[in-house]
């Protein structure tokens, strides 16, 4: 299942003829995505064979996908590979037909909707479904039958009474999965949406976030409630008594405005795309398969309680989050089996990728980002994962990168996200990755380069100028290097810094004022500014520039090495700069220079009587 | 309060006089030191050998007993604190421990090295409001068992280390450490022309003061020496007056043993040799 996803991937070689074949079909069919309404188009459905709930397969269902693509679609949904092969216009057909049948199966018998509800809540009390048992039932791939009535135990469900006369099939009602043994305290107005959601027979429940935010007990901003329902028919539910925005309709997700509060509501959904629409599924398994992490995939349903299928709350404490790819254990079998030689190679794709990086290459970026802001932890072979198949990146925009990129940059933790996901660094600048393994031979350098550069991000103010300056101010570093047998020198690299920098910013799509202070800072970074004389810095640079100088340096040499005296260059180094702030900043560089100068020379007296 | 030797050396150079560094060992000459400076209204550097700091119990005791002083002999003239002939390890070791002048000497190690330590330190002192002095080329005599006989330094290497923005720059022009030897030529004073040529305004500092002739020292001076360092001379007459307690037996009469007056003759000759050495280098009411 990790080949064919991904068009124009080149890192699952695994895939060989058929799998490119499958590419081919990919392309060709994703033409057909806008024709229809709620994504359930041919496209769709194949790409849904990527979505694969990920328990659902087998050990050998990872390999045996790239030879029997459509296995999986065959046996769920019971339709030809070749329906979807050249005719758009039976494919559409088909879809709906499926849509519109599907109910009929459903709704047989007649009931009122009290008598209904009384018996689910009675059928859900007194036969609690273990849900491992239901997925287990779900899971098996003999079975040759829709999975629609192992997953739907309860397809004698009746007919309900249309809320809407324009809406003629009532839905199926499924059991919510979960232990109701765990149950949260959400608040009334997202019960009251969920309550409706359920007294129209939909399944919903909340997840993501604020799942785990409510249980580790933190304060929840959004909420986020699935269902089985589809878009309009959730608008049809809620526009009468609430307020709807649908601005995101487009992704399915509507938000309902209840007790004041915006509350996300959205159907099943096996796919979001960034651009395209999404593909809709039919249970909450499906849709949890497409996340990531497993601590995105705890949801929470009212009256069944916590359905956790891939243990994710065992990544979740209120001290920190583990983030941990769905299967991570799966995929590090894999590729242990591989390097230990236990099978042949060529039965194991030539790299191990975890799907979800695959589909979701920005969930790397993300990981890296809540690392950073120190929201979460990696665990080990995710990580590892994630830093094997760096090459995924280059799937993501540009200018969507340096976003993620801006935002890693400047989280607290930067200096760990940096040194932890290298390969993803080298992937944006590639200019880093001599620094590597590059030992400066120094008695007051400590660290590696790579190490230091890191370090020095993460000590600095959080200043996305002043912290990309730090990630590239050694840029000219192993250019520059003498070797001298004890020791090395690094004579002019600083300009030859600002040469690589410069290129580096362009490809990077750094703005023009951006590109123009780093290479400033990167220029001066070994300017040699001290309480003596930087009013003649200001006076050359300006108070703005210097002040970013100072702050630049003083991270600089914090980083060179773990000393008493670092430390305290670097802090008469902030001081300064902070003292710019207090009585300079306001000037802005040179207007007001004759001001400025005074100032600075009140701080230099203030200095001195210090000692400093 | 201890302060940066870069102003008293700035006023010497352009007042055409030299400060004095005199070494010191324990609290007796540090007292000694102090008290004749204090009385001379002289400024004056405590220097400090790594060697001296270790037999002191560390940089730290030797930071706390001197500002200990200043403080309780109300001391007013500008005191420097200076770590003689300091290793690159030493010299970050004795910054952390509150000295406020530095000589870092690098001129054992190949030039390039010594110049990419030196610019390490200048950055750290320099914002840290320290002074540095720099060495360059070898000063003959034993120091750490290395001999010489009077080596000079070379100009342009001399000009290098300057434009790093060094306080002070140290250069062999044939002044060896400790006792001098019969032969010895002398000054070159040729050579400390042509490096204060090249290196301008930058003060000059002649170490091995003990036994070079008093003409000699002041014409240094008057091309540009504003600090000479005296140790051994100090020690020569402190060893000098203590022989001669011991050998009239006064430490065999009445309360003799008393290391307060064992030590006292020893004391005095430091105070008269330091106040010999201030007279000579013309540093006597400058403070």
């Amino acid at each position: 299942m990790n080949s064919g996803i991904a068009a124009g991937d080149d890192y699952n070689k695994g895939g060989d003829v058929l799998a490119r074949r499958e590419i081919g079909l990919d392309l060709v069919l994703s033409d057909d995505n806008e024709e229809d309404d709620y994504g359930y188009t041919g496209n769709g459905r194949k790409n849904k064979e990527g979505d694969l709930p990920k328990h659902l397969s087998g050990d050998q269902h990872a390999y045996k996908s790239a030879f029997d693509p459509y296995a999986y679609l065959n046996r769920e949904y019971g339709y030809d590979e070749d329906d979807y092969d050249d005719d758009t216009d039976a494919d559409e057909k088909s879809v709906h037909k499926y849509i519109a049948e599907e109910p009929i199966i459903t709704g047989s018998a007649e009931r009122t909707s009290a008598e209904t509800k009384a018996e689910q809540v009675q059928d859900h009390e007194a036969v609690p479904e273990p849900p491992m048992q239901d997925m287990a039932e779900q899971e098996e791939p003999a079975a040759g039958q829709p999975v629609s009535e192992a997953a739907e135990p309860e397809k004698t469900a009746p007919e309900q009474p249309a809320p809407k006369a324009a809406e003629p099939e009532p839905p199926a009602m499924e059991t919510p999965k979960g232990d109701s043994s765990r149950k949260l305290d959400v608040p009334k107005p997202v019960l009251e949406v969920m309550e409706l959601l359920k007294a129209h027979y939909y399944t919903a429940y909340l997840v993501g976030e604020c799942v785990y935010l409510m249980y580790i007990g933190e304060r929840v901003m959004d909420f986020d409630i699935v269902c089985n329902a589809e878009p309009d028919r959730i608008l049809a539910i809620f526009e009468r008594n609430f307020k709807v925005r649908t601005d995101q309709i487009d992704r399915g997700e509507l938000i309902i405005i209840n007790g004041g509060m915006g509350i996300s509501v959205s159907p099943f959904r096996s796919r979001i795309d960034g651009s395209g629409k999404p593909i809709y599924c039919r249970t909450i398994d499906e849709d949890m398969c497409r996340r990531t992490f497993t601590s995105e995939t705890v949801a929470y349903n009212p009256d069944s309680g916590i359905y956790d299928p891939y243990d994710g709350l065992s990544c979740i404490t209120a001290e920190k989050t583990v983030l941990k790819a769905i299967d991570e254990e799966k995929y590090e079998e894999i590729e242990r089996e591989r390097s230990s030689g236990k099978r042949k190679k060529r039965e194991l794709p030539e790299k191990t990728v975890i799907p979800s990086f695959q589909e979701n290459p920005e969930s790397i970026l993300t990981a890296m980002m809540k690392l950073s802001r120190g929201e979460a932890e990696i665990s080990p072979y995710t990580l590892k994962n994630m830093n094997d198949n760096a090459g995924l990146i280059e799937r993501i925009m540009p200018d969507e990168i340096a976003r993620y990129f801006r935002r890693i940059l400047l989280g607290r933790r930067a200096a760990d996200a940096l040194l932890q996901f290298p390969e993803i660094v080298f992937r944006i600048f590639p200019l880093l990755r001599v620094q590597q393994n590059f030992d400066q031979k120094s008695d007051y350098q400590e660290y590696t380069l790579y190490e230091h550069t890191a370090r020095a991000v993460g000590y600095a103010v959080p200043d996305y100028q002043v912290r990309l300056a730090l990630l590239l101010h050694a840029a000219g570093k192993p250019d520059c290097a003498a070797d001298r047998g004890d020791y090395m020198t690094f004579y002019g690299h600083a300009e030859r810094g600002v040469m690589l920098a410069g290129d580096a910013l362009e490809e990077y799509g750094a703005d023009t004022r951006t590109t123009e202070k780093v290479l400033f800072m990167i220029k001066h970074h070994d300017d040699h500014i001290t309480p003596d004389n930087f009013i003649e810095f200001t006076d050359m640079f300006g108070a703005e520039d210097t002040r970013l100088l100072l702050l630049m340096q003083s991270a600089n040499i914090r980083a060179k090495s773990h000393d008493e005296l670092n430390e305290r260059v670097s802090a008469v180094l902030r001081q300064l700069a902070d003292q710019i702030t207090a009585t300079a900043a306001p000037a802005r560089a040179r207007t007001k220079r004759t001001a400025t100068i005074e100032g600075l020379r009140g701080i230099t007296d203030l200095l001195n009587r210090n000692g400093i | 309060m201890l302060v940066s030797a870069k102003d008293m050396l700035n006023k010497a150079r352009d007042g055409k006089y030299a400060v004095g560094q005199f070494n010191i060992n324990n609290l007796e000459w540090t007292k000694a030191i102090l008290l004749t400076a204090q009385e001379l209204k002289s400024p004056v550097i405590l220097g400090v050998s790594e060697g001296a700091g270790k037999y002191m119990c560390g940089y730290k005791t030797v930071v706390g007993m001197v500002n200990g002083m200043i403080d309780s002999l109300g001391i007013t003239v500008p005191v420097a604190l200076h770590l003689d002939h300091g290793t690159f390890e030493g010299a970050k070791a004795c910054i952390n421990a509150g000295f406020s002048s530095i000589m870092f000497d690098g001129s054992h190690l190949p030039f390039e090295e010594n110049f990419a330590k030196t610019t390490a330190l200048v950055n750290t002192c320099d914002v840290l409001g320290l002074s540095l002095e720099a060495e360059v080329g070898a000063i003959g005599g034993e120091e750490d068992g290395v001999v010489g006989m009077g080596e000079c330094a070379d100009p342009e290497e001399c000009k290098k280390i300057a434009d790093l923005g060094v306080t002070m720059l140290a250069a062999g022009i044939g002044n060896i450490h400790g006792k001098y030897p019969e032969n010895w030529p002398g000054l070159s004073f040729e050579t400390l022309e042509a490096i204060k040529a090249k290196v301008g305004d930058m003060p000059l500092v002649l170490h091995g003061g003990t036994g070079i002739p008093d003409d000699q020292i002041k014409k240094a001076i008057s091309l540009g020496v504003a600090k000479i360092n005296v140790n051994t001379e100090c020690q020569l007459v402190f060893q000098e007056a203590t022989r001669k307690y011991i050998e009239a037996g006064k430490d065999l009469e009445g309360k003799g043993f008393d290391p307060r007056k064992l030590l006292a003759p020893g004391f005095e000759a430091i105070k008269a040799k330091v106040k010999e050495k201030m007279e000579i280098f013309g540093s006597v009411g400058k403070a």
